[in-house]
């Protein structure tokens, strides 16, 4: 070919043109992709919002569910809810994926096979609970009622009156919990004050200061949302002052972060540095002897030699590490300032829980703390009633008098619950046998100490029901399961025990129906009692939903308490009350309050007048130190107390909690999991955090693979090195599974409860959850 | 036209997380698998920082909320090939998810480490398809997002308002972040507006900024009595 | 008037017209690898970047170093070609081919990587609908298309007469020849435009591929990234591309001596005066990185020193120092030494340079990336499968590439040797003579 200029511009203006071509081409082809790939949606879709109450955990925060032409798309607080003014946990936001699950167990199973096979064949809830309640009605025709017992996490106290009411109808004293972190302080303080077991509110948001022995106030102790909510307040800027902050304990959490002085002691001496303060108080002539003495009988002066005598700030210091000056400091501090104390979950379940609980109640009393604004105040009676009780029938009675298998209570100390012995109970045979169990709400072989032995009991006892919404650990080791609803299909009130300082009810109500062939809870009681034949029809509510409207008919016809219809209603109306106006409309009719509470989904009352202490304290009878208490708090100042990190290459076991986990409630939705530590910046992973010397001590780095372990078991862990923990102690998360949800195990999830054995406290017959353990670096041979 | 902004008080904030996982949720971002996770491809268009300082037992730590700073001066919008992230209307800088060839320059150039990339297509079983939000698109794999300020919410207010016959001002919407602090310890609004509770808790003593010295200019401030940014 | 001879050289069209075992089980094994690569980055496509081993927050990993290592190496040929030929150095001509070859196939694999490293490729034509012109990058598309097509031309103009040669032998081919060799027939009016043609692309290429290693560097220089934002960038990588474009055409050169037995056209001397070109480099680019890293610890800006540290005694000094190791005192050694400047000698140098040269873009890729200004979550980047197969991939099509250019064209320049040996000395004296004093200016003294 040879090239002439004419050739050479035709072939220029081709290549010019096939460009241009190509680039249009390309242009639309690429338009053509766009518009394959992102169909985008278009049209207007109809917007609703339906009032309701979280399920996940026992705080109930007000949320509100999004509904885009009927489907359930978002989750938001509810801003009219007083206690968590329209916030919510990260948890919070996961109830969709909890309820949507892949893991919703779709219909009732019955085993085939061994325990855990893994076998079950789906049959209808006729004969599931025909099953169940044939059982029941048998031990009503042996006369062994006691021997049902039903075995619940407890986080929904309108679910526990209810179990609680129509056991005891029954005829079974066996209403059990698998965890009690705060009835420890119940007892504690009942015994200090003198009345029996009491449970009291902190009133944070007058607090002039706040004391936090390892009380997680921002993570899972109690009402995180309102905490959070409460602290917002006291830290606004346009405020002259902050009340301060002191968090004492082993480690520097989250909650601790926030402090304005963090008190460092040794793990399970909270008690002792509580006590350490007291004295200090008598030292700097902080403590109102007089108006005390009013309330007691018991010798002031004796108390204070006494603390001189045990706790002077030398010995404290020996025994936690906490210097002198600090304590004095913080002292004169609270005082001053009007401070209330805490005791989180985490130190009562240490080795001395229950004097480290009276040991913070005998603080707060010395600092006047009890029956005070800003302190600890008793939470106003709420208006829902349970329907009166039918008496027991004689076999009832007999069953109720042959006592509870965990001799909660026992021990001279006012407990509810005994979790820790109850298991005891049940390994050693126990005063009598149990024949069927039911748990409804937990997860223990997750949760609790010792699943190993755990295991073994449960194998032990001849039928195992368990209620769950999601296949788990426990549920595979049933002989039946029955799919429970979760609470964005159920009907509910949420009341909190204790955790706030003023009245709420929340109104938890149906998103959707139940999933796939699942009932609420209370559904399933309900008809289980029917079944039993053990009541009159009429002793029974037809279904919670009947329930709940009855109740809010009390709520109606209420002294005092509104439904906030806007923000701002709920200060409006304790304004009008404190001047002694009506905040309630009385010729509102009873279904007009409904349709409102419907849509607000919550009912608040502030509280009336001012709190004292002659409220609180029986006169005469408070002591202070509750009598045998003193023991119990000498005890704190023993050796074996504190649990001492350095022996070898063992480390010193702490559980954590977060509000992605919630020690295992809210662990199987990927949405929380993958943000599970995010304070460490990680997630899917059980994250055990280490000092840096003690990592290099052992030999480990910061994110290397760990596995603990020591004669109870072995776990996998990640590895976080920060100055946050003490040398020798490694704080391990705990919450995660290895096997749910499935297929998506990839990661190291050991169960740091695997670590723990079995051993309660013999007075109270709570956990005590104090380990240790080797650690090492994961080579891939473990 | 009001220029978005928005104010994180560290000391009100109680580092519960809930923003992290509301602005998930709200925003359909993706939950990325464990095996993805723990190779580092996590999607949190809201991170919760933390730094510790000091050594046991004097330690201090710090948490704080980091997200889009919405710079005035963008290192990652001069930087993108493609027009496809821009600081747009409002101040807000835009990401437009069609026209992301997913270069991931942006991401290279973003110092403060707040853009994300699909590295895969959202999976079934660990994302909930059923229930997103339909305000918002889902992404494809091979793009880069970020925080929007919840634009999503802010196309609402327009219509609302404009069937209220008015313009958009500070106060019409916030974000899912800031309306779910149960702290209150995040404020939105017209940076603009000088009266406006944004633009004077920006202006107090105890405000100041990441990454200050680099010259982004970025729209996210942080009030902290005892400046302890991370 | 120099008319090429078609039937003299032999041995520069041998490879043309006779093909070894050899050459097909080399071919054989690319191929192999190059389909492996290629259902690679199949997955790659179906599944998304994912199957890489780039997150959060090192977004940038092989494709971008691989991107950089390969266009580095397309400065080979203007160096030699456009530079040697301007400053009318003799030697050069058995070598301008080889160079001018490596140039146009690394730029065709240099510059589909960043392709490779898209997350959506099926919208890289957005560049053209939507383009920014302020981002580097689209720089970085307008200068390497020019570099492409610059070079293109610029090797094919000089390939003219020698396609005229094989054209006129008559063996294989011979369609293709007289297609392509466009009416060649050798008048003196076509040689000079010929040689104007090649002269103004010899200038042109210059610039050109100046600018083009530059604006990759800006790639990284107009981020505010410790260890990227430096000013020094653009020479530096203009200087390390020449670098590693000198050794990579030492490597073909050996090897193709070697394999075609062209030590009669390669000899001693073309070795001599390359190496002390690479020696000069190698020298060059120590200087650069020294007022790089001086400049960075003097100042002890934490960010920065941060970065540094992570490379001088962090997880990446091994990458660091054997970087050092292979670019500067390897080649000090064996370059500086006579004794050692010899061809197995030369060989290891640029094998070092080569994979130097490879780690100092991934010292400067990755350790940025892995130390981001706040505390979030970092990860180690450790490439995956894919990526290794991609690097494979491209190394294999570059081999493809070459074996292919050597069946059809002549590796060395046929036309330009036989013009040296007929127009070259006399030439060279011609102009030597000028430079010398005149003959009066020695007697203005006496």
């Amino acid at each position: 070919m040879t090239l002439t200029r004419r050739k050479f511009l035709a072939c220029l203006s081709a290549a010019g043109m096939g460009t241009l071509a190509t680039g249009w081409i390309g242009g639309r082809l690429q338009a053509m992709v766009d518009e394959k790939i992102f169909p985008m949606p278009s049209g207007v879709g109809l917007e609703r919002w339906l009032g309701t109450s979280c399920g996940l955990c026992a705080a109930g925060c007000g949320q509100r569910i999004r509904f885009v032409d009927g489907l359930p798309v978002g989750i938001a607080g509810n801003p009219l809810d007083p206690a968590s003014g329209g916030g919510l946990c990260p948890a919070g936001f996961s109830g969709l994926w909890d309820a949507l699950s892949e893991d919703r167990i779709r219909s009732p199973l019955a085993r085939r096979g061994e325990r855990g096979s893994g076998r079950w064949e789906a049959i209808g809830w006729d004969r599931a609970l025909d099953t169940l309640s044939a059982r029941l009605a048998a031990l009503r025709a042996s006369r062994t009622p006691e021997r049902f017992v039903v075995l619940e996490g407890g986080s929904d106290p309108i679910r526990s009156r209810w179990i609680e009411h129509l056991l005891a109808s029954f005829g079974s004293p066996n209403h059990c919990m698998t965890e009690n972190p705060m009835g420890l302080w119940d007892a504690a303080v009942g015994r200090v004050l003198g009345t029996g077991g009491l449970s009291l509110a902190p009133d944070l948001d007058r607090a002039g200061a706040i004391l936090s022995f390892g009380y997680e106030l921002f993570e899972t102790d109690a009402n995180p949302v309102w905490q959070s909510a409460v602290w917002g307040r006291l830290r606004d800027p346009e405020k002259e002052s902050a009340p301060p902050f002191v968090y004492a304990g082993p480690r520097l959490s989250p909650t601790g972060y926030k402090a304005d002085l963090f008190l460092a002691c040794r793990p399970g001496t909270e008690g002792a540095v509580a006590l350490g303060l007291a004295y200090a108080l008598f030292q700097e002539s902080l403590v109102d002897d007089g108006n005390l003495g009013s309330f007691t009988s018991e010798d002031i002066s004796g108390l204070r030699l006494w603390l001189r005598k045990k706790f002077h700030p030398e010995a404290v210091e020996r025994i936690t590490g906490v210097a002198p000056k600090l304590l004095f400091r913080v002292a004169r501090s609270m005082s001053r300032n009007r401070g209330i104390a805490l005791v989180g979950s985490s130190p009562l379940a240490g080795p001395n829980g229950y004097g480290t609980a009276l040991a913070v109640a005998t603080l707060n009393v010395l600092l006047g703390a009890f029956g005070r604004e800003g302190g600890w105040v008793a939470p106003p009676r709420l208006p829902v009633e349970m329907p009166s009780r039918p008496l027991p029938d004689e076999i009832a009675r007999a069953g109720l008098d042959r006592g509870r298998l965990d001799r909660a209570g026992s021990g001279g100390i006012d407990v509810k619950q005994a979790p820790g012995r109850f298991w005891e109970q049940l390994a050693s045979g126990g005063p009598y046998a149990v024949d069927t169990m039911l748990i409804t709400g937990t997860n223990l072989l997750r949760e609790l100490p010792d699943p190993g032995r755990i295991a073994k009991v449960l194998s032990s006892i001849p039928f195992v029901a368990v209620t769950a919404s999601r296949m788990n650990e426990t549920a595979e080791q049933a002989d039946l399961i029955l799919p429970e609803a979760t609470y964005l299909e159920s009907w509910g009130l949420v009341i909190s025990r204790s955790a706030l300082p003023f009245s709420r009810v929340g109104l938890r109500q149906p998103a959707f129906g139940p999933l796939y062939d699942s009932m609420q809870f209370e559904d399933i009681w309900f008809e289980l009692a029917r079944r039993s034949g053990a009541f009159e029809p009429g002793d029974i509510p037809r279904n919670m939903e009947s329930w709940v409207r009855a109740a809010a008919a009390d709520l109606a016809g209420a002294e005092r308490g509104i439904v906030p219809n806007s923000v701002g209603d709920g200060d409006l109306a304790a304004y009008l009350e404190a001047g002694g106006w009506k905040a309630t409309d009385p010729a509102e009719s009873s279904g007009s309050f409904w349709k409102r509470l419907r849509r607000s989904a919550v009912w608040t009352a502030m509280p009336a007048g001012r709190p004292s202490p002659g409220e609180l304290f029986r006169a005469g009878r408070a002591s202070l130190t509750g009598g045998d208490g003193k023991k119990e708090m000498e005890k704190l100042a023993g050796e074996e107390v504190a649990e001492k990190g350095e022996n070898g290459d063992e480390v010193a076991l702490l559980l954590t909690d977060a509000t992605t986990l919630w020690g295992g409630r809210t662990s199987g939705t990927p949405l929380m999991l993958e943000m599970a530590a995010f304070h460490q910046s990680k997630g899917w992973e059980t994250v055990c955090e280490i000092n840096p010397a003690t990592a290099e001590s052992l030999g480990v780095a910061d994110g290397d693979g760990g596995v603990l372990s020591n004669r109870k078991g072995t776990i996998h862990v990640r590895i976080v090195t920060t100055q946050k923990v003490p040398p020798g102690v490694a704080a391990v998360l705990r919450g995660l599974s290895g096997t749910w949800p499935k297929g998506l195990a990839a990661g190291r999830r050991g169960n740091p409860l695997e670590l723990f054995g079995s051993r309660e406290n013999m007075m109270t017959g709570s956990w005590i959850l104090t380990a240790r353990a080797r650690l090492t670096r994961d080579d891939g041979t473990a | 036209m009001p220029i978005w902004g928005m104010v994180i008080d560290l000391d009100r904030c109680t580092g519960c997380g809930g923003c992290m996982a509301a602005c998930k949720v709200e925003n359909n971002v993706q939950v990325v698998p464990p095996g993805e996770a723990l190779k580092g491809r996590g999607m949190h268009w809201l991170t919760i920082l933390s730094r510790t300082e000091g050594e046991y037992p004097d330690v201090e730590a710090v948490l704080q909320p980091d997200l889009c700073m919405m710079c005035d001066d963008a290192p990652c919008t001069k930087v993108c090939p493609v027009h496809a992230t821009y600081r747009g209307a409002y101040g807000l800088v835009a990401q437009i998810y069609p026209r992301c060839i997913g270069c991931r320059y942006c991401m290279a150039a973003c110092p403060y480490t707040v853009k994300f990339f699909n590295w895969t297509a959202g999976e079934e079983g660990v994302n909930l398809s059923s229930s997103l939000n339909p305000d918002v698109s889902v992404r494809p794999k091979g793009v880069v997002e970020k925080c929007t300020f919840c634009y999503h919410r802010l196309q609402k207010a327009k219509e609302r308002v404009r069937a209220e016959q008015r313009e958009i001002a500070g106060g019409d919407y916030v974000p899912a972040c800031v309306e779910m602090c149960p702290a209150k310890a995040m404020t939105f609004g017209d940076l603009d507006d000088g009266e406006s509770p944004v633009s004077r808790l920006a202006a107090s003593r105890r405000a100041s900024q990441l990454l200050e010295h680099l010259g982004t200019e970025p729209k996210v401030y942080y009030l902290s009595k005892r400046d302890r940014n991370v | 008037m120099f008319k090429p001879d078609p039937f003299k050289d032999d041995t520069l069209f041998e490879p043309i017209e006779k093909t070894g075992r050899a050459f097909w089980l080399i071919f054989g094994v690319s191929f192999a690898v190059f389909v492996v690569g290629l259902g690679y980055y199949v997955q790659q496509l179906r599944n998304g970047l994912g199957v890489t081993g780039m997150m959060q927050p090192v977004t940038w990993g092989f494709y971008i170093i691989n991107f950089v290592f390969f266009i580095g190496i397309s400065h080979a040929g203007t160096l030699i070609s456009a530079i040697l030929r301007l400053t009318q150095a003799e030697w050069r001509r058995p070598i301008t081919r080889m160079a001018e070859v490596i140039t146009a196939i690394v730029l065709a694999i240099g510059g589909l990587h960043p392709i490779i490293d898209l997350g959506r490729p099926d919208r890289v034509l957005n560049v053209f609908r939507a383009g920014r012109l302020q981002s580097p990058l689209l720089w970085d598309v307008t200068c390497i298309t020019a570099y492409f097509a610059a070079s293109t031309v610029y090797l094919f103009l000089p390939l003219i007469p020698d396609i005229a040669l094989l054209r006129d032998r008559k063996k294989k081919f011979h369609w293709l020849y007289s297609f392509l060799s466009w009416g060649w027939k050798g008048t003196p009016a076509q040689w000079k435009v010929l040689n104007r043609a090649i002269n103004i692309m010899m200038i042109a290429v210059i610039p050109i591929a100046v600018s083009v290693h530059t604006v990759i560097s800006y790639i990284f220089a107009m981020t505010l990234q410790p260890g990227w934002h430096s000013t020094i960038f653009g020479p530096y990588f203009v200087v390390g591309a020449i670098f590693s474009g000198i050794a990579a055409l030492f490597i073909v050169m050996i090897a193709f001596r070697k394999a075609f037995h062209l030590e009669g056209y390669l000899k001693e001397i073309h070795f001599q005066q390359l190496s002390k070109l690479l020696l000069a480099m190698s020298v060059l680019w120590f200087y650069f990185t020294f007022c790089e890293y001086l400049t960075g610890t003097y100042g002890g800006e934490p960010r920065e020193m941060t970065t540094i540290m992570y490379k001088f005694s962090g997880p990446y000094a091994p990458f660091f120092w054997t970087m050092v190791i292979f670019n500067f005192v390897i080649p000090m050694v064996f370059l500086s030494n006579r004794k050692l400047r010899k061809v197995p000698g030369i060989l290891i140098a640029s094998i070092a340079v080569v994979i130097g040269m490879w780690l100092e873009r991934l010292i400067i890729v990755v350790p940025t990336l892995e130390n981001p200004a706040l505390p979030v979550m970092r990860s180690i980047y450790i490439p995956s499968m894919t990526e290794i197969a991609l690097l494979a991939a491209a190394v294999a099509v570059f081999v493809m590439g070459f074996l292919g250019f050597s069946k059809l064209f002549p590796l060395i320049s046929v036309w330009e040797c036989q013009e040296g040996r007929a127009l070259s000395v006399s030439e060279t004296s011609e102009r030597i003579e000028t430079y010398l004093p005149d003959a009066e200016a020695q007697h203005v003294r006496d």
